[in-house]
């Protein structure tokens, strides 16, 4: 069914480009000439949906082959689902406004746990059911990925099934073996078994739970033979040959990231232990210069875009960062395009670089210590000292920057008051650097400000066992920050993140199925859009625990033993257990571990036999 | 160069507003590799200039707007490479070189419409036009930034015809336009309630073409008239 979308709809609703679609390089196919239609579903709005760079390449992946359409479909803001349910205008996708429900195979990717609730409600819009269990022949699969994937318990009765890892390759294989299904014309249960063949795809509903009296998980094991025990993730070996999409959509309205996005490498050498993307990532593979100059340029040309930027998830670590940038600089002055620079450490290189990219604008500079005192940033193996910052910052103020951010995680294992004083007299150092800079040379108006994150524990971090701080310790800290920054400096601004949204944010994360429970519960509770402020309702989310029976301390704020059978270790990301635990131990002992450019610590990523891994010899597994 | 373009926007494209048509034009024509000359300082803008800002929800087939190339190019060629890189819905139909210093906006006087409608009551479409023809004063609220203000919208509203049939219906309007006076479909809208009484709710808008004003007559900037350096 094709949605009639006219001005007595579309005139009603905030943004309507967002449900209009025929942007430049929107993939346009007949869908009777395809074997498989693919709505790749993003559960947030259009701006942040189409920001985000996993979408772009898969988009462009599936819609490389002559068999496959592969669609776009986006979170309806609430003034639109309102009138959707008015007037029973089904999910559509944006490239054909046909209903999602007609489709063979629906994806999510899961950003972050606050859009699941999207998730339910997007299916439910499309009418698909939302349980798994529930759907039948007529009903598409739906499928999941992304980085949530890596502990999917919690989803796992709403999805079909999950993709591990880097979905480009194995996205593919599921297209292929979908078409022999479907010609075939077996079961819906035959295809889940055929997709838990491929390496990378979780079938939750081909595992078994049992839980023990305590309420913690007694086994994981597959319903039967031929089901793999573990499920390893995929990654993509070769970054230079992986696919990357020049012709990208160009939205008409604004987005949250409305610029060319070039992904340098993937994975992170330094392994941070609060970080989850520096485990799951694992391990570092980079693109060559000249490829990601070619892919630049391709992309300039095909979107007409007026910026670019590096992406990766530090963008100092890139080995050939002084020559690679020069050329990129050269190529983008040619074509007045800007080029954004993110995550770079301030040096004087550095700072000579952001000073010729962008001409327009000092925007406000960016510094994450993550921790106020050298003591705790060593738990968290945060390799920067006081020293690297208030040097950084110099060069920074007297290089006419003036808006500094700085940001700070609360709630670490060990954490004291004195670490808490510390993100106060690091800020307090920082103005002190400005104020010390010569008039001359420093631009007038200092701002500095401080950013206070909940730690949210992840899976796959040495810090997956750790119990997060609750509600009421988070709100102490923070009062005590803020006393503490209102006395140092009258320059500091301080922002400091919900609590409760994080203490959500840590069940989702770390839960197993029976919090599916209450996500269902949430949904009916009229929660949706739960990272958006304006949307999150902490109480609906509470009565949802205590109508389903579950309390939430005991998934965010429990600290687990070692011998734990946590809800995801049925999966393998690369990361070893075993390293985890080393990691964590030396977290507590305050000891750090080098990245793996300087020493291979063996956290069992070399499985891949790719990356980092195997540019250095003598790097490999630690016995 | 500098060079006028007259462009259209069809339905499908009208759901954006005037900065997302400014962008779109900015990024079409670095696909199309037509360079644009940018201004000079600080912030380098490229300097492309629309006539009349285009609200969301208004189709049109008669915008215009000014380029200044750094190269000389074939006004045939201009236009094909640049329609080449413009998605959809959005085409540019004429392009003149111009010499003249005068601010494109500066030379819009008027604009014509055509706004379609639903009325509550049905009603006949010549009373409900000589009825506003007949007025002498026709005074709508126009939101400014310092507030609510008084507008007399009666002699900037130059032309009506219209027709209808039952209930739904359009207007042909000529409407003054530009930098002063400008007189949007809702405020022509609002003053027809205003001044006949009738509940009546606009359904779409389209403008059909902008206007200066040369020897007494409308005419499209496209014109010779406004082309030509400035004596
Ligand atoms: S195996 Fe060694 S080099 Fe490879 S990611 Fe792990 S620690 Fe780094």
């Amino acid at each position: 069914m094709r949605v009639q979308l006219d001005d007595k709809i579309l005139m009603k609703v905030e943004k309507p480009a967002r449900y209009t679609g025929g942007e430049w390089n929107m993939v346009v196919k007949n869908p009777r000439d395809v074997d498989v239609r693919f709505a790749f579903c993003f559960p947030d709005v259009y701006e942040v949906g189409m920001s985000h760079l996993g979408m772009k390449i898969l988009y462009h992946i599936l819609n490389k082959r002559s068999d496959t359409y592969c669609e776009r479909v986006f979170a309806p803001w609430v003034d639109m689902e309102k009138i959707m349910r008015d007037e029973g205008i089904p999910l559509f996708a944006l490239e054909t406004k046909e209903s999602v429900n007609e489709f063979d195979i629906v994806g999510f990717t899961l950003q972050y746990e606050m859009s699941y609730t999207n998730v339910l409600n997007m299916l439910d819009l499309a009418g698909i059911p939302k349980l798994s269990a529930e759907r039948n022949k007529t009903h598409p699969f739906v499928i999941a990925g992304g980085p949530c994937a890596c502990n999917p318990e919690p989803l796992a009765d709403f999805i079909d099934f999950f993709a591990i890892g880097e979905g480009e390759e194995v996205i593919l294989e599921i297209i292929d073996a979908y078409k022999e299904w479907k010609a075939a014309g077996r079961d819906r249960s035959e295809f889940l078994k055929k997709a838990a063949e491929i390496p990378g795809i979780y079938v939750p509903s081909l595992y078994n739970i049992s839980y023990k009296e305590d309420n913690t998980i007694l086994k994981i094991e597959p319903v039967n033979a031929g089901i793999p025990e573990k499920v390893r993730k995929r990654i993509i070996k070769d970054m230079d040959r992986a696919d990357f999409p020049e012709n990208i959509i160009v939205p008409f309205i604004g987005t949250v990231h409305d610029r060319i996005m070039l992904e340098m490498f993937r994975g992170c050498i330094r392994g941070c232990r609060f970080c989850q993307a520096g485990f799951i990532y694992r391990p570092v593979r980079e693109k060559t210069p000249e490829v990601l100059l070619n892919q630049a340029k391709g992309a300039i040309e095909k979107t007409g875009y007026e910026e670019i930027s590096l992406v990766s998830l530090s963008t100092s670590d890139y080995s050939c960062l002084t020559n690679f940038t020069q050329e990129l600089l050269k190529l983008t002055e040619e074509r007045k395009i800007n080029l954004s620079l993110p995550s770079l450490r301030i040096d004087n290189f550095t700072i000579d670089l952001m000073e010729k990219a962008q001409k327009v604008r000092k925007s406000g500079l960016t510094f994450a210590p993550e921790a106020g005192t050298q003591r705790l940033r060593d738990v968290i193996n945060k390799g920067i000292t006081q020293n690297d910052i208030t040097s950084s910052v110099k060069i920074a103020f007297e290089g006419g920057w003036n808006n500094v951010k700085l940001y700070f995680m609360m709630g670490l294992p060990t954490e004291t008051e004195e670490d808490i004083e510390g993100i106060a007299n690091l800020a307090k150092e920082v103005v002190d650097v400005y104020y010390n800079t010569p008039r001359k040379k420093r631009a007038k108006g200092l701002k500095v400000t401080v950013s206070a994150a909940c730690l949210v524990p992840k899976p796959f971090t040495p810090f997956q066992w750790f119990g997060q701080d609750t509600v009421e310790e988070f709100h102490n800290k923070q009062m005590l920050l803020k006393d503490k920054l209102r006395k140092a400096s009258r320059s500091i601004i301080y922002n400091w993140h919900d609590a409760r949204v994080s203490l959500l944010e840590a069940v989702f994360a770390r839960g197993d199925r029976r919090v599916g429970k209450v996500l269902l519960r949430a949904w009916q509770n009229g929660c949706r859009f739960d990272a958006w402020n304006e949307f999150f309702n902490f109480d609906s989310w509470m009565e949802a625990f205590e109508e389903e029976g579950i309390d939430p301390a005991f998934y965010a704020n429990r600290t687990r033993e070692f011998s734990e059978v946590l809800p995801w270790s049925h999966l393998d990301m690369g990361v070893s257990q075993k390293f985890l635990q080393r990691e964590c131990k030396r977290a507590y002992k305050g000891i750090t571990t080098p990245n793996c450019r300087v020493q291979c610590t063996g956290c069992g990523s070399s499985v891949f036999g790719t990356g980092i891994c195997k540019t250095d010899p003598g790097k490999g597994e630690e016995a | 160069m500098k060079i006028r373009f007259r462009f259209e926007r069809s339905e499908e494209l009208k759901y954006i507003g005037h900065l997302d048509v400014m962008r779109l034009f900015e990024r079409a024509f670095k696909r199309a590799e037509l360079p644009v000359a940018h201004s000079q300082g600080f912030n380098p803008r490229p300097h492309i200039v629309f006539a009349q800002p285009m609200p969301l929800g208004l189709s049109s087939s008669g915008e215009f707007a000014d380029v200044e190339l750094e190269k000389r190019y074939e006004l045939n060629i201009f236009l094909e490479k640049l329609n080449a890189a413009l998605p959809d819905g959005i085409k540019a139909v004429d392009a003149r070189e111009s010499t003249s210093n005068r601010n494109i906006m500066s030379i819009v006087e008027a604009a014509r419409y055509r706004i379609d409608f639903n009325a509550m009551q049905s009603s006949d479409i010549d009373s409900i036009i000589s009825k506003v023809l007949s007025e002498k004063r026709i005074i709508v609220f126009k939101k400014t930034k310092s507030g609510e203000k008084e507008f007399d919208i009666r002699p900037l509203i130059y032309e009506i015809t219209g027709e209808a049939n039952d209930g739904t219906g359009f207007f042909n309007v000529l409407l003054s336009s530009g930098q002063h006076n400008n007189v949007r479909p809702e405020l022509f809208f609002e003053g027809v309630r205003i001044c006949t009484g009738i509940d009546i709710e606009m359904t779409k808008m389209h403008r059909i073409m902008l206007y200066g004003r040369a020897e007494n007559k409308w005419l499209p900037l496209t014109d010779e008239r406004f082309l030509q350096r400035d004596l």
